[in-house]
């Protein structure tokens, strides 16, 4: 039950007024002379200043009615359940807000975006989720910093949880260490800028990483198999160079291995009847499959095609299976290239960064009252508006108080 | 709702009840009053054939001229009646009702009647009574009478209750002509308190025409829904719920007025009930309708 306009409800002091009516109806004024005295019944008289039994439903009919009009001009409205819904986690995202995410027992996993908690603050971002699903606790995981507060808190029924995210916030966030053969040591370093966030690969001193719950990889090196294709080994060392990871060059099986402390990971090639096939292949899942096939000319171009040749035959595209698809034996260039994709994900996995964490910031306009009087209060597809039910309580009311008020002769 | 009966109005802001009871009448001019018994008078009313023992100067000789026969020419003889009025003086005659009195609106349709009656040649009388106070006037004709008539109606305090003795009448009682007698009253003392009344009325072979005057909320019940109610003859008063009590009141009151008429009326005896609300100038002309003549 959620009131639109709660001042009305001062109205509801009008519920006295029917009491005060019954109260001067038992006044008895100035005697009236009556010839026909002698005709009244003896004994059915009461004291007229006492409220008799049979008119107290109408009083409380009509005290009904002035409590259905006052709510009918609160503007009630019904809230509808959302099952289920016991807790709600909303975590703070660098990209934008995604839908809720429901998990067993219960769990609602909710993302807003760090421009949106900025714009709109936590206390209406917290209102807002809470007004929808009515959780019985919410956990809030994010920046906590004063900035992102304004306004009063909002009456909760949850239980709220506040777990800072400070490093979300911190204008460096370190993503991976790694130690260099000669003690020193290089990091995946986030950097936020005004022109938004970029990542670098930098030297640190380990006194800066101590704080850090970063793990710190040992000595990773890549070793590559010294009788691939030159092509195949200037890309994956291209890859490595980026990062400043050490490659070694040794007759292997597979075409690479990284070794990432305990990590190891494998590339392996594989040659199957139709052709030459590439597998990365991780000791772990690793989603990407890379296969080369016979150029052809017969392929149609489709939507999934992320490179043509010749502007119209596609070169590498993506199947019904989900398998990226190089067309024909690829030009020395740009298998070097792709290779080099391919080690760049594989170090980023193996650093276990998470990808999604570099968008870039938009700068958004600002206008946090004009999005709170907005969305306060206002879902119409979770609350339906009393006034119906009230209308039709009413109307009975009304109809039942003619039926009681001439019968009674009030 | 229903418009207030204009000479009600007038009532109320106090007209003359002479001039309002003329002008009532002047609304519904009936016809004169007229005996029953043939004889001489001015108005020619039939012939009959001469019979021995006729006065020879009733032959019409014209008409023995045109005819050869004797004809006696008759005429209607204007018959001598006294309307004798009786207005009920009692306290319950204050019952008021829109702001009209019952006593005044009896005397209204005292004074009506009473103006009829005069128009008509008729002698009328008038007795204001209860049970400690007995104003009269006595038979008479013409205009001043009928002045002196209304002004008794004026100017008249209501009190008690009607006399249950008749020693108030019999000195003013006429034995020898034909009498009329009219009561205005609510009626509402009971039926024995009339009876000694209405036997003497019998002894002496007079008509009696009781007019009861009724309020409409008396006849209905319909006041607040509750209201101190104050019996106008004991003083009793009684805190009532009128929706709790109309039921049972209703059945008294139709009982009693049931009763009341079947005591009542007789060959002689009659009983018109009028209700306060009623514009009087109909509830007459509806009553003089049923008597077809007073």
């Amino acid at each position: 039950m959620i009131l639109g306009t709660p001042m009305w409800l001062w109205l509801s002091l009008a519920v006295v007024i029917p009491v005060l009516v019954h109260l001067w109806n038992k006044r008895s004024g100035r005697p009236r002379l009556l010839g026909t005295f002698r005709f009244l019944p003896e004994e059915s008289f009461a004291s007229a200043k006492r409220i008799e039994l049979h008119e107290i439903p109408l009083m409380l009919v009509r005290m009904l009615i002035v409590l259905l009009l006052t709510l009918l001009l609160a503007g009630l409205f019904i809230k509808d359940e959302v099952d289920g819904v016991e807790q709600i986690i909303i975590s703070e995202t660098l990209n934008g807000e995604s839908e809720p995410e429901h998990m067993e027992g219960g769990t609602s996993l909710i993302s807003v975006s760090s421009a949106e908690i900025k714009q709109k603050g936590w206390w209406n971002v917290l209102e807002q989720i809470e007004y929808r699903q009515q959780p019985e606790k919410i956990t809030i995981r994010g920046d906590l910093s004063e900035a992102n507060f304004r306004g009063a808190r909002p009456a909760s029924n949850a239980v709220i949880d506040w777990q800072p995210l400070d490093s979300l916030y911190k204008d460096e966030l370190i993503l991976a260490v790694w130690e260099l053969s000669n003690e020193q040591y290089q990091a995946l370093i986030q950097h936020r800028t005004d022109a938004g966030i970029q990542t670098f690969v930098e030297e640190i001193e380990l006194s800066e990483i101590q704080n850090n719950e970063v793990e710190v990889v040992e000595e990773p090196r890549i070793i590559v198999n010294s009788e691939n294709e030159e092509a195949v080994n200037i890309g994956l060392e291209f890859a490595a160079s980026g990062w400043g990871i050490k490659v070694e060059e040794q007759p292997i099986e597979e075409l690479a291995r990284l070794e990432f402390g305990e990590r190891i990971f494998r590339l392996v090639y594989e040659t199957e009847e139709q052709g030459a096939e590439d597998v990365v292949e991780a000791n772990s899942t690793f989603g990407v499959s890379l296969f080369v096939k016979e150029m052809r000319a017969d392929v149609q171009p489709h939507k999934e095609i992320i490179v043509t040749r010749n502007a119209h035959i596609p070169f590498i595209y993506v199947d019904n299976n989900g398998s990226m698809i190089v067309n024909g034996i690829v030009e020395k260039e740009l298998q070097s290239w792709i290779y080099a994709g391919i080690a760049q994900q594989l170090i980023t996995e193996a650093f276990e960064v998470d990808e999604f964490l570099t968008p870039e910031l938009s700068e958004t306009q600002r206008d946090p009252a004009a999005i709170t009087s907005r969305e306060r209060g206002s879902n119409p597809a979770e609350q339906r508006s009393a006034r119906l039910w009230l209308t039709g309580l009413l109307a009975f009311c009304w109809l039942a108080e003619r039926w009681m008020a001439p019968g009674r002769g009030m | 709702m229903e418009r207030e009966p204009e000479e009600l109005d007038l009532l109320r802001s106090g007209v003359d009840l002479g001039l309002l009871a003329k002008h009532i009448v002047d609304g519904f001019m009936i016809g004169m009053h007229k005996g029953t018994r043939r004889g001489i008078g001015s108005e020619f009313s039939q012939y009959r054939s001469y019979q021995p023992g006729d006065d020879i100067r009733q032959i019409d000789w014209k008409m023995f001229a045109r005819s050869d026969r004797y004809y006696i020419k008759e005429s209607e003889t204007e018959s001598s009646v006294t309307v004798r009025f009786f207005l009920d003086m009692s306290a319950s005659m204050k019952y008021e009702e829109n702001g009209i009195t019952r006593f005044q609106y009896a005397s209204l349709v005292t004074a009506v009647l009473g103006t009829i009656a005069s128009q008509q040649g008729d002698a009328v009388a008038l007795h204001l009574v209860n049970n400690n106070e007995h104003k009269s006037l006595t038979e008479k004709r013409g205009k001043s009478h009928l002045n002196r008539f209304v002004h008794l109606l004026e100017n008249t305090e209501c009190q008690g209750h009607w006399p249950e003795s008749t020693d108030w009448l019999t000195d003013n009682l006429n034995t020898h002509d034909r009498e009329l007698w009219i009561v205005c009253s609510d009626l509402l003392d009971g039926e024995k308190r009339w009876e000694t009344f209405i036997q003497l009325s019998k002894s002496v072979g007079h008509e009696i025409q009781f007019l009861q005057i009724l309020g409409h909320d008396e006849l209905h019940l319909q006041l607040e829904e509750a209201v101190t109610v104050e019996d106008p003859e004991s003083r009793a008063t009684k805190n009532i719920r009128t929706s709790a009590v109309r039921k049972e009141y209703l059945q008294n009151l139709h009982a009693y007025l049931e009763e009341l008429r079947s005591g009542l009326m007789s060959p002689r005896t009659n009983l018109f009930l009028m209700e306060m609300n009623q514009s009087v100038r109909d509830a007459l002309f509806e009553f003089l309708k049923l008597r077809e003549r007073l």
